[in-house]
């Protein structure tokens, strides 16, 4: 056999040749054993070569691909995009306004330029503000002119037993503001149940600023309140309002028996129930 | 008869006064020739105390037993005793005896308030150890009128100590057991002094008792304060043996956010004769704040009858300034 055309066979083998010379060569072959049979073998071989790719690692590459992969993105490394990148927004969000939630409570006096305002300087003697750090005019003319109004909600008189819902509870930081009840320039009168941030202030920490606490809803019988005792709020009903433990008094053990009527068989005695909580117990006198 | 005075005789001799101290021995030797043994039948009852030489005793409700008990001296003779009135909120009965001449001194009225006091609960058993504990206040049902009341502890929970008249150290009256507090089944087992088991309680329940000190049983218990009791004593010795305790007549529960709500005011009483009404908020009496309910009976039970208060209440609103008489 030729070498020419034995290295024909070869190509038509591995699928090098054109549709014309494949025709040709398979004509030959047909009519040559010698020429099938080199041609059979040449077959053999190429279906084993591809048997040897196919152990060959998919991620393998070869000089070229990683040439064309270096001039076309350059030696940087680049790392997949993370599948669930957008989640880290609402969790921030989510902190954000927790963290604003925390710290508004938190406001001291003198950054509290949201926060409901005790006023009632209705007699002209509201005393400077230690803490604010500006004094009574400044306070009343920045009232007058541009109230605070963030928090303050307009109530009927009657309605402020809900300043203070229950003892021992936090209190409101809502004020009320009076309308019936105006200065002479007027300006509104804002009776607050704010004492929270009047006892930040220091402003009720004696008797002579009582007058600003004054949680009265009496407006129309002026003289009632002008009346009124001065020691009626006094510092431990303000501190009770305020939801602090009141000062031990004698005469206000927390203790309290309850003396049923009935015989208790045990003891011959009327029968007695300690109790800690009178909320609900009704008493005569 | 004459086993009715041997059972006393007896009863009271073979009371443990051995267990007692010289001291309290002395204090029950002071006031027991003052001291009359009110009879059930064959058996002792309960202890009343002389107050007046005209032969008024003193002594708790369930002490007595029927309008005319019998009463022995502690020498066993007899007396026939006569029920003349009895204060609903205190329970003391004011009795009456028939024919009384004797030359036993009235008994004193003990003024002090001192904590941790020694105590005898004179007891149907014979005297008992008590103790002060401390003062507080008490509801009393069903008039529920607010004491003041004195916590004592004593070793004793016999079934019959109710109403057993109290004295301290110097043989002074200090009130009555007026009322006690329930005992545990495990408290109710009662030991004698060799600390066997000899009544009460229940078998399912450990013979452990709680709280138990000496040779008996701690129960708690409690008395009047001294101010009632003076009250009490004044109110029987008057001509008419009724007792006034300070009241405007009306009842109270908490008001929000403070303060005293009216929840009925009596037909006729001083409270509906100055106006006022159900629903009104009691926030001051005599400059004093009332924060509660309980603010209003206290300061209530400061009063006497015949002073006038000055309370402002809010009604709808408004405050009011209304003068009540305290009456009774």
């Amino acid at each position: 056999m030729r070498k020419k055309f034995e290295e024909e066979l070869a190509m038509l083998a591995f699928g090098d040749v054109d549709a014309e010379s494949a025709r040709r060569l398979e004509l030959q072959t047909q009519a040559d054993p010698e020429a099938s049979e080199t041609f059979q073998t040449y077959c053999r071989m190429k279906d084993e070569l591809r048997s040897l790719c196919d152990d060959v690692p998919a991620d393998q590459l070869s000089k070229e691909r990683l040439r064309e992969a270096i001039l076309t993105r350059g030696l940087r490394e680049h790392k997949p995009a993370p599948r669930f990148g957008w989640l880290w927004m609402p969790a921030a969000a989510a902190v954000l306004a927790f963290s604003f939630v925390a710290l508004k409570g938190r406001i001291p006096i003198g950054a509290a330029t949201t926060g409901p305002v005790v006023l009632d300087y209705s007699d002209g003697k509201m005393p400077a503000m230690p803490g604010v750090g500006v004094t009574r005019p400044e306070i009343g003319s920045a009232v007058a002119a541009n109230p605070i109004r963030t928090k303050v909600v307009v109530e009927k008189p009657s309605t402020t037993v809900a300043m203070n819902t229950d003892r021992g509870q936090r209190n409101r930081r809502e004020g009320y503001v009076l309308p019936e009840d105006r200065t002479s320039d007027g300006s509104a009168r804002l009776m607050s149940a704010s004492v929270d941030l009047m006892a930040d202030a220091g402003l009720n920490r004696g008797e002579s600023h009582s007058s600003a606490l004054s949680f009265d809803s009496d407006i129309s019988t002026k003289k009632a309140i002008e009346e009124k005792p001065q020691h009626a709020f006094s510092n431990r009903d303000q501190m009770a309002m305020r939801g602090a433990p009141a000062p031990e008094t004698p005469a206000s053990s927390p203790k309290i028996v309850l003396i049923q009527s009935e015989t208790d068989a045990n003891t011959g005695t009327l029968r007695a129930t300690e109790v800690e909580s009178t909320a609900n117990v009704v008493v005569g006198g | 008869m004459l086993w009715s005075a041997a059972s006393l005789i007896l009863t009271v001799a073979c009371a443990d006064l051995t267990d007692l101290t010289e001291r309290e021995l002395r204090a029950w030797k002071k006031v027991e020739p003052s001291v009359i043994y009110l009879m059930d039948g064959q058996r002792v009852r309960g202890s009343a105390a002389l107050i007046s030489r005209e032969g008024l005793f003193i002594t708790h409700a369930t002490s007595v037993t029927g309008k005319a008990p019998t009463g022995r001296k502690s020498d066993g003779s007899s007396i026939k005793l006569q029920w003349v009135s009895m204060d609903d909120p205190t329970q003391f009965v004011l009795l009456k005896a028939e024919d009384w001449s004797s030359g036993a001194e009235v008994v004193s009225i003990s003024t002090t308030k001192s904590e941790r006091e020694g105590l005898l609960a004179l007891t149907p058993t014979g005297p008992a150890r008590a103790e002060r504990a401390k003062d507080i206040y008490g509801i009393v049902n069903p008039s529920k009128r607010m004491m003041p009341m004195t916590e004592v502890f004593l070793e004793n929970n016999l079934p019959t100590m109710g109403g057993s008249l109290l004295i301290n150290m110097d043989g002074k009256l200090v009130g009555a057991l007026n009322a006690a507090l329930g005992l545990s089944p495990s408290q109710n087992v009662q030991r004698n002094r060799s600390n066997e088991l000899v009544g009460g309680g229940t078998k399912a329940v450990s013979p452990i008792v709680n709280n138990q000190y000496g040779p008996g049983i701690l129960g708690s218990a409690y008395t009047i304060g001294p101010k009632v009791l003076n009250r009490v004593i004044e109110g029987f010795l008057s001509p008419d043996h009724v007792v006034k305790h300070p009241a405007i007549g009306i009842f109270c529960r908490d008001a929000t956010p403070q303060g005293a709500l009216i929840d009925s005011v009596t037909k006729g009483s001083p409270a509906e004769k100055a106006g006022l009404m159900k629903g009104d908020v009691i926030t001051t009496i005599n400059n004093d704040a009332v924060r509660d309910q309980m603010d209003f009976a206290r300061l209530m039970a400061d009063q006497d009858v015949g002073d006038t208060l000055k309370i402002w209440i809010t009604r709808n609103g408004l405050r009011q300034l209304v003068s009540v008489v305290v009456g009774s």
